[in-house]
Formats: structure tokens, C-alpha cells, sequence
């Protein structure tokens, strides 16, 4: 599994590096594969909203209407259905990569189970939803789909009905059909909704938008798809005729010729097992996090930093149980969602390394594996060996690029879990202990193994997020880079660029 | 990386993406019946017979039933399995049996098949057994002319009691 899971991540970073350069790192598809995939739903609703105005949900019509949709009206209704039809199968690859990506990024395991786990019958509910679509237009390619899934369900012996009956007489019922339109129009997409929401419950700045430019490129390039290889039906079904030639979608509709050559047995036994392997993915084998953090009751003064940052929602605000005036409310974690990443030690506003030498640091929130206490610690050791008139101290993420290039007799670096651990006041505690100059570093812009680490301390620097930077800190003395695993030799060239424009 | 190389690779992006979508979404292309061929299509329940016929009981047999068990006669509720057979010019195509369903197997059989056979004249025969009897309960042979493509439905009617071909 981890063989897998790293031929998978450098084949992700090679490729997200050649797209960091076509798009930028703020809009490099790959970084948004979940918000493209919101976005592709709603150019599906739209799409499907007005396809379903001149639709004519009755078996007896519905192909004519499908028909006067593409040929008739082509200029709107017939690139609507196209949109439709293209966005849906565009979203099956974005899911598709945002699942391998995540199994790659090993962003699936420990407390992070249940985004996986709930997304695997998303995915489910997605294909369901395509399967019931391609029905409605009741061409040929609909018929081949209504007795597969047929066969497929009278296969499982809990059905008391057998489904393929309502095609024997030669038509299918209108109640039937109807049945159908209301899955596809009401039943699968109220449950996608849901499961939807299920999905990224546990996580908070939950980004269902991807950048404006990424979207209209999007949208773009399907509606140019649209004109160009507008969607076609299949001749009307007719159950007195097999189908032939079938232009199968096979983003949807892989199931079918699997049932055709191995029977529905089969079929469900494989799908059913690979779902039920994938679901068990954050188990195979399970992974030990860190312990999550733990509020200092004492020193917590309530000021909601680590609750507003939080990426996972595993902090919270409560009301104080130490009967403290003038401060109402205590921070409080739930260890179930809380992934030790430290970013909720990086947003207190107590996490101040300026104290007395020798004093053990305390905080508000603090780290068990990693103490405010013990990154003092380290950050002064750092800058005890430094040497030389141009030194540096790098404070660099584990995830990011590998450090260890970088150290030399001027150059010393502290590795954190997250470059979001970072309270501005240590880069400035750096600098006036000694370091000539400070390098921020770690996983590549947009791309935080804990989602928001880097936007955090860059929005803290700057001052548009508390706890600020102070203004006395001079910010040409600081460095931010952004460099992932593979990317050791651009950080080492813009650390001796900076060295050599800025300190020297 | 200048802007124009940049947006000139953004859209070889798109465009290999919307590649990818149009490809797949329509080939490779199945093909699920030769062009030389038809489809029998094969779907219906039927509650088959009884394994036991009902007998009376006797005096005795009712005097060992508690009171409120005391019938008059004894049903087996258990059916036979059902078996088909399809054959084409004298030789089997397909032969499927199926057991009827249920804890005590006494509902019916849902009977489902497909197959493909060659388009053209044939002499169809199909026969069916749903007793525990020896040979076939029913049979319909027939001379069929088959369009390639074409999709025979068999069916059989409760009420009559014969294969229905659609």
C-alpha cells in the first residue's frame, strides 16, 4: 500500500508542478478537484432545469422531446442537454482524481477517515444519478441500461418483484417511467445533497467555489465541447429489437457490459467488493496520529483564534467552566476531529515566545508532541550554532521540501507539522536574537497536507488575520517559499537568491 | 514562462480535458449483438406444483394436532423447481432450472434468460417442466423467422396456461 500511495504522489507532484507553471499555484486544477466538482454540479442543475422544461416525462414522448431538444432547438435546449451530458461525465473525472489524490497525499487515515469513508457513497449516488439520466431519453441506449439494471436488481433476492416484468409487454408504463424521472429528478439528487454535506461536515472553510478563472475556463471549454460534438440520442427503444452498437457512456455505464459478460452475480460481487475495499482504505492498515491538542485552561483567555482557524472544526467555543470573569468563553477540542497539525497554536493570541529565559512556556492551546515550550526551545538552539554575517533560520513544514539541504553553519532550520504553527512573534524573535534573516517554508502554495496552514501565516505576515505580525518586524529580513516534496532545489535557490539580495 | 505560452498551454489543457470527456463518453463502442443476430429474451413467474398432493388426514392423525391445528387435510407447502429448455432446429441453445423461492421454497419462480442465436428460419422449441414428474409439463414449437436484431420476448400466460412469444 505505501509503494502505491508514493508512485501515486510523485506522479501527482510531477504533474501538479507542470500545472503550477500553465496555471499558477491559485489556480492549478489539481488543487481544486473538490470545488470543480461542486462547480460541474451546478452547471448540471442549471442545465437540467431547463432541459426539463420541454421534456416530456411519458415513455410515449420522452424521445421526441429529447429529439426536438437537439435537432430543433439546438441553439439552446439541444447545448444545454450537451452541458448536461458533458459536466456529468467531466465530474466523474474530477471526483475520480480528487479520490486517488487524497489516497496519494495520505490524506484519508487517522482522524481524517470520515471524509473518505462518506465519500465513497458519494460517489455511488454521482453514478446513480448518470444512470437514471441516460433512462430518460429512452433510445436505444436506454433500453440497454432499463433491462441491465433490471437484471441487475431482480438478481438480489430481497426484491419481491421482478423488475424486467414491466418491459414485457412490449412498452414500459408511464407510472414506471415516471418513477424513474422522479429518482433522477428528485429521489438521487436530494440524496447526493445530503450525502454531500456529510461529506465535508468535518472539515470548516469548506471551498465549494473553485478560482472565478478556473471556472470559466471550465465552463468554457464544455459549452465549446458542446457546439463542437453536440450529445445525440441512440434510435428510439423498441422492445422488440435488441440494441446493436452502442455508444456507451462509459463513465457510467462501465457496469453493464460487465454484467453482459459475467452476469449480475459477478457484478455485484465486484462492485460491492471494491466499494466495500475502498471504504475500508483508512484501515489498511490504520494510522496512529499524533495526540490532538489540549487546552490550558488558565492561560486560555477565550479570544477564538483557534476555533476561527481550525481547518478540521475540531475547535470550539464554549462557555467557560472556570467561572473566569471578563473572559466567557474557553476553547474546548473534540479529539476525534483534530489532526495535531498546531494550527490552532500558530492563531493564539498567548503563543508568545517573548519571555523569560528559562521560564517554561505556557498557552492557551498547546501541542502535546510539540509544546510552544519545546519550539522556544528548539528555535534557540537553532540560534545558538548559527555562524557567519548573512545566517538564516528556517522554520519549514515536515511536509513540505526536504530541510535537511539546507543546513549548513549559517543556515538552521526547526521543523514544525505545519508551517501554520507559526505565531508571527517567533519570526520576529528570530530576528532579534540573532538570525540575520527568517525563511518561512512548507508544502507547495494551495496545497497544505492540512488544507489552510500556508494561507494562515501568510494572511497573519501580512496582517488581514490576527494575531498580526508586528509592524516593527522588517519584512524584507523574511522569506516565504512555498516548496513541496521534490521542490528542494527551488527552495534552495530563491533561500541563496534572498541571501544574496536581501542580506547581503 | 511568458502569458501567451501560459494561456496557449491552458487551453491544450482544456482542450485534452474535454478530449477526454467526448471520448469516453461515447467509445470505445459496444457492440452487444452482432449484426447476424437475434435475442430470445426470456422473463416470467410462475408458481410451479406441489411437491406433495394435499391428503386427508385420519381420525388419529387429527387427534395427535393440538385443537386449533386440527384441518382436515394435510398440504405440503413445498413446490417443485421448475426447469426450461430451448432448443433450435432439434439441438438445445439453452437449458436453465430455477427453485422456488421462499423459507418453505412455496413461492414462485421468477424465470429469467437471455440468449442470442443466429438471425434467420428456425424451428423453435421450448419446453417447460413445474411438477416433479418425468419429461415436460409444456411445450410450444414453432417455425420462427428471425431479423437479425431482432428481440423475441417468451412469456407464459396463467390464465391459458402457453408460452406467449412477443
Amino acid at each position: 500500500m505505501e509503494i502505491l500511495r508514493s508512485t501515486c504522489n510523485r506522479l501527482f507532484l510531477l504533474l501538479e508542478k507542470q500545472l503550477n507553471l500553465i496555471f499558477g499555484n491559485k489556480n492549478n486544477p489539481l488543487y481544486h478537484l473538490g470545488s470543480l466538482s461542486f462547480f460541474f454540479f451546478w452547471v448540471i442543475l442549471v442545465s437540467g432545469i431547463y432541459i426539463f422544461i420541454p421534456f416530456e416525462t411519458s415513455v410515449a414522448n420522452a424521445y421526441q422531446s429529447v429529439e426536438y431538444m437537439t435537432h430543433q432547438q439546438w441553439w439552446l435546449a439541444g447545448i444545454m442537454r450537451s452541458l448536461h451530458r458533458y459536466a456529468s461525465d467531466a465530474v466523474v473525472i474530477t471526483i475520480f482524481l480528487h479520490l486517488v489524490r487524497e489516497f496519494a497525499r495520505d490524506r484519508y487515515r487517522g482522524v481524517r477517515w470520515f471524509s473518505w469513508f462518506t465519500g465513497i457513497p458519494t460517489l455511488w449516488l454521482v453514478v446513480l444519478l448518470g444512470v437514471s439520466g441516460y433512462w430518460l431519453v429512452w433510445d436505444m441506449l436506454a433500453q440497454y441500461v432499463a433491462l441491465g439494471t433490471a437484471e441487475l436488481v431482480d438478481w438480489l433476492p430481497v426484491i419481491p418483484s421482478s423488475m424486467i416484468l414491466n418491459f414485457l409487454d412490449g412498452q414500459v408504463s408511464d407510472r414506471f417511467f415516471t418513477l424513474m424521472a422522479f429518482l433522477h429528478l428528485l429521489g438521487i439528487p436530494v440524496a447526493l445533497v445530503f450525502m454531500t454535506w456529510t461529506h465535508v461536515s468535518r472539515i470548516s472553510h469548506v471551498n465549494i467555489m473553485p478560482p472565478r478563472i478556473l471556472a470559466i475556463g471550465s465552463f468554457v471549454a464544455l459549452l465549446l465541447l458542446s457546439l463542437l460534438k453536440p450529445a445525440i440520442s441512440h434510435e428510439a427503444a423498441d422492445l422488440t429489437k435488441a440494441p446493436m452498437t452502442l455508444h456507451i457512456d462509459w463513465f457510467y455505464l462501465n457496469i453493464y457490459p460487465f454484467i453482459d459478460r459475467f452476469g449480475p452475480g459477478w457484478a455485484w460481487a465486484f462492485s460491492g467488493g471494491v466499494t466495500l475495499l475502498f471504504m475500508l482504505f483508512p484501515w489498511l492498515p490504520p494510522r496512529k496520529d499524533p495526540p490532538p491538542a489540549v487546552v490550558v485552561l488558565p492561560d486560555c483567555t477565550g479570544c477564538g483564534g483557534c476555533a476561527r482557524d481550525c481547518p478540521f472544526g475540531a475547535a470550539s467555543m464554549q462557555p467557560r467552566s472556570d467561572g473566569r470573569r471578563n473572559t466567557p468563553f474557553q476553547s474546548v477540542i473534540d479529539p476525534s476531529l483534530c489532526t495535531a497539525c498546531g494550527i490552532c497554536l500558530g492563531a493564539c493570541t498567548t503563543s508568545n515566545p517573548f519571555r523569560r529565559t528559562g521560564e517554561t512556556l505556557t498557552v492557551g492551546i498547546d501541542m502535546p508532541e510539540y509544546t510552544l515550550d519545546h519550539m522556544r526551545q528548539e528555535t534557540d538552539r537553532a540560534l545558538q550554532g548559527l555562524t557567519g554575517e548573512r545566517s538564516l533560520l528556517v522554520f519549514g513544514c515536515q511536509r513540505g521540501a526536504d530541510l535537511e539541504q539546507l543546513r549548513a553553519s549559517d543556515t538552521a532550520v526547526v521543523r514544525l507539522p505545519c508551517a501554520g504553527m507559526i505565531h508571527p512573534s517567533f519570526l520576529d524573535y528570530a530576528l532579534r536574537k540573532g538570525a540575520k534573516g527568517v525563511v518561512v517554508t512548507g508544502c507547495r502554495e494551495g496545497d497544505c497536507y492540512f488544507r489552510l496552514g500556508n494561507r494562515l501565516i501568510e494572511e497573519r505576515m501580512d496582517g488581514t488575520r490576527e494575531p498580526h505580525m508586528h509592524k516593527r518586524v522588517d519584512r524584507e529580513r523574511i522569506l516565504v517559499v512555498w516548496a513541496g516534496s521534490g521542490d528542494e532545489a527551488l527552495l534552495k535557490g530563491k533561500v541563496a537568491a534572498f541571501r544574496q539580495e536581501k542580506l547581503g | 514562462m511568458n502569458s501567451a505560452f501560459r494561456y496557449l498551454m491552458q487551453g491544450v489543457f482544456y482542450a485534452a480535458f474535454c478530449g477526454v470527456v467526448y471520448y469516453f463518453s461515447t467509445s470505445p463502442r459496444y457492440q452487444y449483438l452482432d449484426a447476424d443476430k437475434s435475442e430470445i429474451m426470456v422473463a416470467f413467474k410462475h408458481p410451479t406444483k406441489r411437491k406433495e398432493v394435499c391428503h386427508e388426514r385420519t381420525a388419529e392423525e387429527l387427534q395427535k394436532l393440538p385443537p386449533n391445528m386440527r384441518r382436515p387435510q394435510d398440504c405440503p407447502r413445498e413446490r417443485a423447481d421448475l426447469s426450461i429448455r430451448f432448443s433450435l432446429d432439434g439441438k438445445e441453445v439453452a437449458n436453465k432450472s430455477f427453485v422456488s423461492p421462499g423459507i418453505h421454497r412455496d413461492g414462485s419462480v421468477f424465470v429469467y434468460a437471455k440468449f442470442f442465436i443466429p438471425a434467420g428460419e428456425h424451428r423453435f422449441k421450448v419446453e417447460m417442466r413445474d411438477s416433479v414428474q418425468e419429461g415436460y409439463d409444456f411445450t410450444l414449437e414453432q417455425p420462427i423467422t428471425f431479423k437479425p436484431g431482432q428481440m423475441l420476448l417468451v412469456s407464459f400466460d396463467e390464465n391459458t396456461d402457453k408460452f406467449t412469444l412477443k
